[in-house]
């Protein structure tokens, strides 16, 4: 019992202990809590943003790719107009920062709302300052910082005959990759194992059963190894022939470098040969 | 003098068709073929050439159920043939058993 008893006056203590910290911590806390809040809601407004802004890429996405880079444009814009509304209403909750804030607001248009620790005395928080620096890549040069994944277009596969694959969009996706269609296609038979030719409507017409997500598969692998940049992973590249080397030069980084050649399993002709024959 | 001639003389990429960027690393390629329906033919070539092709084959076909070969190439020499899917069995053989890291073994297809 007596155990029991200290137990019991130990509590006690520890709440007590726990009701002075509480209430020492109170101001600290809520005011970290509401900033948690805010915080939440930018990402729930960005994240529904993001969703959006993908519906609506998806849509267009037929129309080219110019317009994708002025959608980001107003995206963007459309952000910094959330974010300018979420940052009053903290200035509203917070009577120490309202004065500075207002202040900060008329004078500079384009820093306003990364500064949320501006007149208050504490350290910065992480997410604040990664939040401060996204959002200052974004105003100033938004090439930087896409942080939205670049799609492809699925490519269209169709089975023709039980033996044959029609891949319908090659010409489109060759065009998307900037890369010539000989070397795609060399690298997808090579891939694939297989051989095949492209028809009067430039669709590539492959031997053998393939399913949309195997081409997908031999897309990626080609993206990676012929077309995204290894520093920056730009797509925006050039594969280009230099003494007997195939160089994959970046626009965007100035990288070079050298490039594997396709090389077919010889495997393949051994066997194509006798199917041929038969 | 004498020794400098040897620099202009001969074009080191002539007799070397397929030389690419991966050159001096000699990567294991595991392919597949397609033959008819749902079956299929993995290749595993490029092995180092120290290895017992023979041992390897056998326990292949072991563990993997399956039949196999060996071929010969000129170029890609020794080749180990299987039958059916089994890329991602051998490579972890493969790096399992140390006979190559996993930077180095390249998986081809789909």
């Amino acid at each position: 019992m007596k155990k029991k008893k200290k137990k019991e006056v130990v509590a006690q203590t520890d709440e007590e202990k726990k009701k002075l910290r509480s209430a020492t911590l109170a101001m600290m806390q809520q005011q970290e809590e509401e900033e948690q809040e805010e915080e939440k809601e930018k990402k729930e407004k960005k994240k529904k943003k993001k969703s959006s802004s993908a519906a609506s890429e998806e849509t267009e996405k037929t129309e080219g790719g110019e317009e994708e880079s002025l959608e980001n444009t107003d995206f963007l814009a459309e952000k910094k107009k959330k974010k300018k509304s979420s940052k009053s209403s903290s200035a509203t909750t917070e009577s120490s920062e309202t004065t500075t804030d207002a202040v900060e607001e008329k004078e500079e248009k384009v820093v306003e709302g990364t500064i949320p620790w501006l007149g208050v005395d504490r350290d910065y928080k992480y997410s604040e300052l990664t939040y401060r620096i996204y959002h200052l890549l974004q105003t100033n040069n938004p090439d930087l910082i896409s942080d939205q994944k670049r799609q492809m277009k699925p490519p269209q596969v169709m089975r023709e005959g039980t033996k044959k694959t029609i891949w319908a969009n090659f010409a489109e996706i060759c065009g998307i990759l900037n890369r010539k269609p000989e070397h795609v296609l060399t690298y997808v038979f090579a891939e694939l194992g297989t051989n095949g030719s492209i028809d009067g409507n430039q669709r590539l017409v492959i031997r053998g059963r393939f399913k949309t997500s195997q081409i997908e598969v031999v897309i990626r692998h080609y993206i990676s190894e012929y077309v995204a940049c290894r520093n920056c992973k730009s797509p925006n590249t050039i594969l280009e022939r230099n003494n007997r080397l195939y160089f994959l030069c970046c626009n965007a980084c100035n990288s070079k470098r050298s490039v594997a050649v396709i090389k077919k399993g010889l495997e393949s002709v051994g066997k194509k040969a006798p199917k041929e024959q038969q | 003098m004498t020794s400098i001639q040897n620099f202009a003389t001969t074009d080191p990429f002539a007799d070397e068709p397929n030389f690419g960027g991966d050159n001096g690393i000699s990567y294991i390629h595991i392919r597949i073929f397609q033959r008819s329906g749902r079956k299929a033919v993995t290749t595993v070539e490029k092995l180092p050439r120290d290895i017992d092709f023979k041992r390897v084959l056998k326990y292949f076909k072991k563990t993997l159920n399956c039949n196999g070969n060996l071929l010969e190439d000129e170029n890609l020499g020794t080749v180990i043939q299987l039958q059916g899917d089994h890329r991602k069995e051998v490579s972890t053989f493969i790096i399992e058993e140390k006979i190559a890291k996993k930077e180095f073994v390249k998986m081809h297809g789909f």
